[in-house]
């Protein structure tokens, strides 16, 4: 790959002021989109990735902090760029696509009035802009699309809502859309859909998908690398294959052997991973995820290395190295 | 063996609110049924899955169990006794034998509670006279939680947490039926099977019934002995789980089965199996309810809704040509 | 687990920190709790008697012995302002509480009973929040007089159906969330429903409204006194000092400053402390650590 990425996120750390101290959510995290490409976050409640995405956005907390850093999208630091800089960027070249459609949509206002609003920085007529709307909704498969770009939110079904917001995020066709957990509202059929739906977009639209789910069936579906975070840090990242048939991480390989997808049947007891995440406000010095470790070693006390399988494979664990 | 639960032609209609519009047309329809011809049977100590997508019904027959959905036809019977509606009070002693877990584990523990005074909650309701407080105790312990969660309140716990504790409040009183809506909803998958292993193993030590509703069905194959798939109200398949996971009869079956997303690159699917949306329960499909989105739908299906008819013992399907 | 806090998060002692740690609030809370102890020592702040006349001594500005001067009767103001305080906390808080009970029985009836019980009281309170407030008071104050008793009929009439709305709306609302289903499916009546996990529920919202009210109700009783349908004279009262004084208000501005000055404390006190409570008790306004 020779395209400069997309989107590239380095040694990122973001902590929370609080009353029981400083919560430290995210930790040196690295990550990189190449153009027309899928990364996928993997990762369960607590593994910082809405504060990852509200440091993109530039939508953190007021008692966020951004202690390192940088987060480089089209040659500039979003983190050092003015509020008028970013509000330029979110939405047309940076378009979010939330789990509720519903709360990403204007209740009170109809959906074409929405869709052409969010056109007005282009100068075109409103006829112009109508149809380049009414063109969306068809290229994301809402039916009859002409007469219902009238109707309001609440006259179609969440998974029609979820097209439509997908619809109204790339109709500016932004370098980078960000899917945050899209299909998880929505049922296992309609879930495919969207995901069908998403794969096709990217080969025509050409924008780069950063693509956040608990999912790992969804992630292994659509995303060409992952990025498995665990307590606000990344401890694996790679080809989505290497992922999925290599892992390193013992929690990536925990969290597979967890997935009720890959369980042979009527295997009772099903695999978890006991423990509980650790306290952000006083982590261990050493491996994060060393109190939950079925592998864990003296070494672990101390920070894990960052260990290249490969040159596009990397896994922060003493032990990825071993076979 | 006498069935533990016995549901017969269940029927449930909700009434519309039609506003303006049901004035003007009086004669159109007031009712909207959500649950149409249901049948099932549960014998003690037997985990049943009842799944489909939302708008299939599912949580309505549940809780028509315990009365609290009114249903307009067919019967419900628990333990040979008739369950029919009816006021709070008269469904009480009803009500004491069956557990119910609610969908979402912590808006369905109240609020300003603690979680001590919430498991005693069904001693204080069914009057029962014991130390309250050693009860609590004996819950908390038994779905693997601390005495120190005993004066928390519910919104200071987790999902995974609060869900233990909706477990032990519904096992409280050692019912002999234990209803659980979407018990793995919200739970992050390294938890979700905490969850199903403590439920799988309380009810096998106590040999209750247990009905779990989902829309999970790869969680659902691990722990349900039967499952009986929904669609738009009716149940349009049921049979022993591993009949239905290798030999689906009915195309949405199927169709759900092959939406499970894979956990491995290898396995990616070039379409998506199902497409199309459940229709609205107040613009139901003619014939077959299922042939607007059925892969193999023929004229007869739009015209002619299929009888419930029996494959093998146990494994039964409504549709007109039955998947091979 | 990160999340876990010792189990204190709805004791009242951080309620009363989370108050004290709003400006506006802790303003609020001053300004109420000085009042309330004003009328309560009414008897020892003053040595004048509210009702003792001095004709020789009519309408003195003030001084060391009459800190707010005396009125056209020659009696001392600050006295009948702090006697009249009595009064006004008096009724606001019986009325208040009157309406709130009444209206919170009714509301919860209403929101949780069979929709023919839902639609009859909703009736009731329509027609009643139909009356003018003030033609209602005349015509109650005709039949039966005035009285301090008469006001806090009024007020607990006119103000039950406020209340009665708000907690219907809200018991609906709760009726069709999971705990109350919980509660239900676990075989729990009607009345334990709404003592135990409704009720709780509401306190909060309606704490809010009521110290919202009193300085309304402080108003009306004020206003009634002023109109003379009121508390019978020679009895001190905030409205019937502002009326006193505006007889004689080319001769002296006391009377009406020290009438019209505790009203316009009063409502800026429970308003401010309304506005703390709300953020007190709604948790969305609740910022996280």
């Amino acid at each position: 790959m020779t395209a400069p990425p997309v989107l590239s996120v380095r040694n990122l750390s973001v902590a929370y002021r609080s009353r029981r101290g400083r919560l430290r959510a995210l930790r040196d995290v690295d990550l990189e989109i190449a153009p027309n490409r899928i990364l996928g976050i993997v990762g369960e409640s607590g593994c910082g990735k809405s504060t990852l995405i509200a440091a993109i956005l530039g939508l953190l907390a007021p008692n966020a902090e951004v202690t390192s850093g940088t987060i480089g999208f089209a040659g500039e630091n979003l983190l050092a760029a003015p509020l008028a800089r970013l509000r330029a960027i979110r939405g047309p070249a940076i378009a979010t696509v939330f789990q509720d459609p519903m709360t990403s949509l204007n209740p009170v206002l109809s959906i074409a009035t929405q869709m052409i609003d969010i056109q007005h920085r282009a100068r075109e007529t409103r006829t112009e802009k109508r149809a380049r709307a009414v063109a969306m909704l068809e290229r994301v498969g809402i039916p009859d699309a002409t007469r219902r770009i009238d109707d309001y939110a609440h006259r179609f079904s969440g998974g029609m809502r979820q097209r439509i917001a997908i619809a109204m995020a790339l109709l500016m066709r932004p370098a980078l859309l960000i899917a945050d957990e899209p299909t998880t509202a929505l049922d296992v059929t309609l879930e495919a859909q969207i995901v069908h739906l998403l794969k096709a977009l990217r080969q025509d639209l050409g924008g780069a998908i950063l693509f956040v789910s608990h999912n790992l069936g969804l992630i292994a579906e659509l995303c060409d690398e992952v990025v498995v975070m665990y307590a606000g840090e990344v401890v694996e990242r790679g080809p989505v294959r290497d992922i999925f048939h290599n892992p390193r991480h013992p929690y990536t390989r925990l969290l597979l052997d967890c997935d009720p997808a890959r369980v042979p049947e009527g295997r009772l007891p099903l695999p978890t991973i006991p423990g509980a995440l650790p306290d952000l406000a006083a982590l261990p010095p050493g491996c994060v995820f060393q109190a939950r470790c079925p592998a864990a070693l003296p070494a672990c006390a101390a920070p894990p290395p960052r260990h290249a399988i490969t040159p596009t494979h990397q896994a922060s664990c003493v032990r990825a190295g071993d076979g | 063996m006498a069935d533990l639960l016995d549901i017969d032609g269940l029927g449930i209609s909700y009434p519309i609110h039609g506003g303006w519009r049901a004035l003007l047309s009086p004669n159109a329809p007031r009712r909207v049924a959500a649950v149409i011809g249901a049948s099932l049977r549960i014998a003690p100590g037997e985990t049943y899955g009842l799944v489909g997508e939302s708008g299939s019904g599912k949580t309505s027959l549940a809780r028509a169990i315990i009365g609290l959905v009114p249903h307009q036809a067919g019967t419900i019977h628990f333990r040979g006794h008739p369950i029919a509606g009816g006021s709070d009070r008269a469904l009480r002693p009803i009500r004491r034998h069956i557990g119910m877990m609610f969908q979402d584990p912590v808006a369905s523990l109240s609020p300003r509670k603690t979680i001590a005074s919430l498991l005693a909650e069904p001693f204080r309701i069914h009057g029962i006279e014991r130390d309250l407080a050693a009860e609590s105790r004996r819950l908390i312990d038994m779905v693997g939680l601390g005495a120190k969660f005993l004066p928390m309140f519910p919104h200071q716990l987790s999902g995974g947490q609060a869900r233990r504790v909706g477990l032990a409040r519904a096992l409280a009183l050692n019912p002999a039926l234990v209803i659980a809506d979407e018990p793995t909803a919200g739970l992050d998958v390294s938890v979700q099977g905490e969850a199903l292993n403590l439920l799988a193993t309380l009810q096998a030590e106590h040999r209750t019934g247990l009905l779990i509703v989902t829309h999970n069905l790869p969680v659902i194959r691990h722990v349900s002995q039967r499952i009986g798939i929904m669609y738009l109200g009716r149940i349009v398949e049921q049979g022993p789980t591993p009949t239905i996971f290798r030999r689906p009869a009915h195309p949405y079956t199927a169709g759900l089965l092959a939406a499970v997303p894979q956990p491995d690159p290898d396995l990616r699917r070039d379409a998506p199996p199902l497409s199309g949306e459940i229709p609205s329960p107040r613009n139901r499909p003619s014939g077959c309810e299922f042939h607007t989105r059925c892969p193999i739908a023929t004229p007869r299906c739009r015209a002619e809704a299929p009888p419930y008819v029996e494959l093998a013992p146990g494994h039964g399907v409504r549709c007109h040509t039955p998947l091979g | 687990m990160a999340h876990l806090q010792p189990a204190s998060a709805e004791t009242s002692s951080s309620a009363l920190r989370r108050i004290l740690s709003d400006p506006l609030g802790c303003f609020g809370l001053l300004l109420v709790t000085l009042l309330v102890a004003a009328a309560l020592g009414a008897d020892w702040l003053t040595p004048w008697s509210p009702t003792a006349l001095n004709v020789r001594q009519r309408l003195l500005p003030p001084d060391l012995a009459h800190l707010l001067g005396t009125d056209h009767l020659g009696r001392d103001i600050l006295a009948r302002v702090l006697h009249g305080g009595r009064i006004a906390l008096y009724v606001s808080i019986v009325s208040v509480a009157g309406a709130l009970g009444l209206g919170a029985i009714l509301g919860m009836a209403a929101g949780y009973g069979p929709r023919w019980l839902d639609n009859a009281l909703i009736l009731l309170f329509d027609a009643v929040r139909s009356f003018p407030t003030v033609l209602f008071a005349l015509a109650v104050v005709t039949l039966i007089g005035p009285s301090l008793s008469t006001i806090i009929l009024i007020v607990i009439i006119t103000t039950t159906p406020v209340y009665g709305r708000i907690v219907r709306t809200q018991t609906l609302s709760l009726k069709s969330q999971e705990f109350v289903l919980a509660e239900r499916a676990m075989g729990a009546g009607a009345i334990r429903v709404l003592l135990h996990h409704v009720l709780p529920n509401l306190i909060g919202p309606l704490l809010i409204l009521a110290s919202m009210e009193i300085p309304v109700v402080i108003t009306i009783e004020s206003g009634l006194s002023f109109l003379g349908l009121g508390v019978r004279p020679p009895t001190p009262s905030w409205g019937s000092i502002l009326n006193d004084g505006y007889s004689f208000i080319r001769d002296t501005p006391w009377p009406v400053i020290a009438g019209g000055a505790p009203i316009v404390l009063t409502t800026i006190g429970f308003t401010f402390l309304g506005e703390g409570l709300r953020d007190v008790f709604d948790p969305r306004l609740q910022r996280e650590p």
